[in-house]
């Protein structure tokens, strides 16, 4: 996978996460991605919908994620991501 | 065998989300609309365990003055958490409640896949030795393992005890099992210090050193429970089905184990279940471990929704391990 196909799959992962997170009046969370943007500590994705965002990502990439420590070990960072789908 | 009527006691000290935002800096609404828990009761300091349990048990005797105590042969008290480490619960319950001698008495050590479980060893258990009455009871209380900082656990689980009475005469009608257990993934819900790996102590010195207070607390993976529970549960369901030879149509609810309103929500949607066959009770509850289904299963019973019915119970947590099961209600609903 290239650093292309990756970040097409980290947006369409996440722009499912966001739908299925709608707020209550219906407003679906913005964003807009760079290689620097960390997902959570950028309150993109809270800490439950991250674990739908990673699952998705899994699924949608057939690439198993580390279960542990993710937000330590910088999982969230759009460029740390793109370097786990296209390494590995 | 079937189950007859269930009991519930509720620990005394209610702590509402507004204290365990201040407690763990979580948004006091995530925990309410996200978690799903506006409040929860925990075990306060006097109170035990098997206190606790017996409260169920006595509430159970209460609502059905036809159950003899005398009558009893099996108790069985799904537990993590006893009043000791040894003996077991059971046997001071059955003290407590005065059964007779005569009685089986033993813990089942689960957790949140516990009261699934111990129904299937119950009915096996009265079966093969012709017993007409057994009681199942759960009490895990986790606030006595939970650091009141930790955002993962004290954010979700709160106390409770539930007594189910099983009887070879009436009740509902319990089917059959589907269950597993998932050991690669066992570090993700653990309490590393206290057995034998990392005893308090023992004849070898060394080993208790290496303890550090937060090794005797609760330690949860998020990311790994979710997982783990969005791979097996949907499998489980339907060997479940498949098992009793049924489909998901003949299923009026579907009582999982109530881990988190946003879990039971991506299990729904997983399963393509409308939101009325999926029952919810955190609120003012929490995730009770594996009180919470025998819990729900009371609260539905009590509002009389039960009867006629046919329910799918699936239960899933620490081991990993996974346990889901039918009950036909019948008229005892």
């Amino acid at each position: 996978m290239n650093q292309q196909d990756a970040l097409k799959l980290i947006e369409q992962a996440l722009a499912k996460t966001l739908e299925e997170a709608k707020n209550p009046e219906g407003r679906r969370k913005e964003f807009s991605l760079s290689m620097e943007t960390d997902l959570v500590k950028e309150e993109i994705l809270d800490s439950l919908d991250s674990m739908v965002f990673i699952l998705e990502l899994a699924e949608k990439s057939g690439k198993s994620f580390p279960e542990d420590d993710l937000v330590e070990q910088g999982f969230f960072k759009v460029g740390r991501l793109v370097e786990f789908l296209t390494t590995r | 065998m079937k189950l007859r009527d269930i009991a519930v006691a509720l620990p005394s000290k209610r702590i509402d989300s507004a204290l365990i935002a201040k407690w763990t800096g979580v948004d006091a609404e995530f925990i309410t609309q996200k978690i799903g828990v506006k409040s929860r009761a925990f075990l306060s300091e006097d109170e035990t365990p098997v206190n606790l349990a017996k409260q169920a048990c006595d509430n159970l005797f209460s609502r059905n003055p036809q159950l003899a105590r005398d009558k009893i042969r099996l108790l069985i008290v799904v537990t993590q958490n006893p009043d000791f480490k040894l003996p077991h619960s059971s046997a001071l319950l059955q003290s407590a409640l005065g059964l007779e001698v005569s009685t089986a008495s033993f813990d089942i050590n689960l957790g949140c896949s516990g009261y699934v479980y111990s129904l299937t060893v119950a009915k096996a258990f009265m079966a093969a030795e012709e017993i007409v009455d057994g009681l199942v009871v759960t009490c895990d209380p986790y606030s006595r393992i939970m650091s009141k900082s930790d955002r993962d656990t004290v954010t979700v689980f709160g106390d409770a005890a539930t007594a189910s009475w099983l009887s070879s005469e009436a009740g509902g009608e319990i089917g059959r099992l589907d269950f597993g257990t998932d050991g690669d993934r066992a570090r993700h819900l653990m309490v590393k210090a206290g057995g034998s790996s990392y005893p308090v102590t023992g004849v070898w010195e060394q080993k208790p050193t290496t303890c550090r207070p937060e090794d005797f607390r609760l330690r949860m993976s998020g990311q790994g429970i979710f997982n783990f529970a969005m791979e097996r549960v949907p499998r489980s369901v339907l060997m479940c089905l498949e098992k009793n030879k049924l489909s998901v149509s003949d299923i009026d609810y579907f009582v999982f184990h109530q881990g988190s309103k946003f879990l039971l929500e991506n299990l729904r949607k997983r399963l393509n279940l409308a939101s009325e066959k999926v029952p919810v009770n955190l609120e003012d509850v929490g995730n009770t471990v594996s009180s919470s289904i025998p819990l729900l299963l009371s609260q539905m019973k009590d509002q009389g929704i039960l009867g006629g019915k046919r329910i799918l119970m699936s239960g899933f947590g620490v081991g990993l391990s996974w346990a889901s099961n039918i009950i036909e209600f019948g008229g005892y609903g």
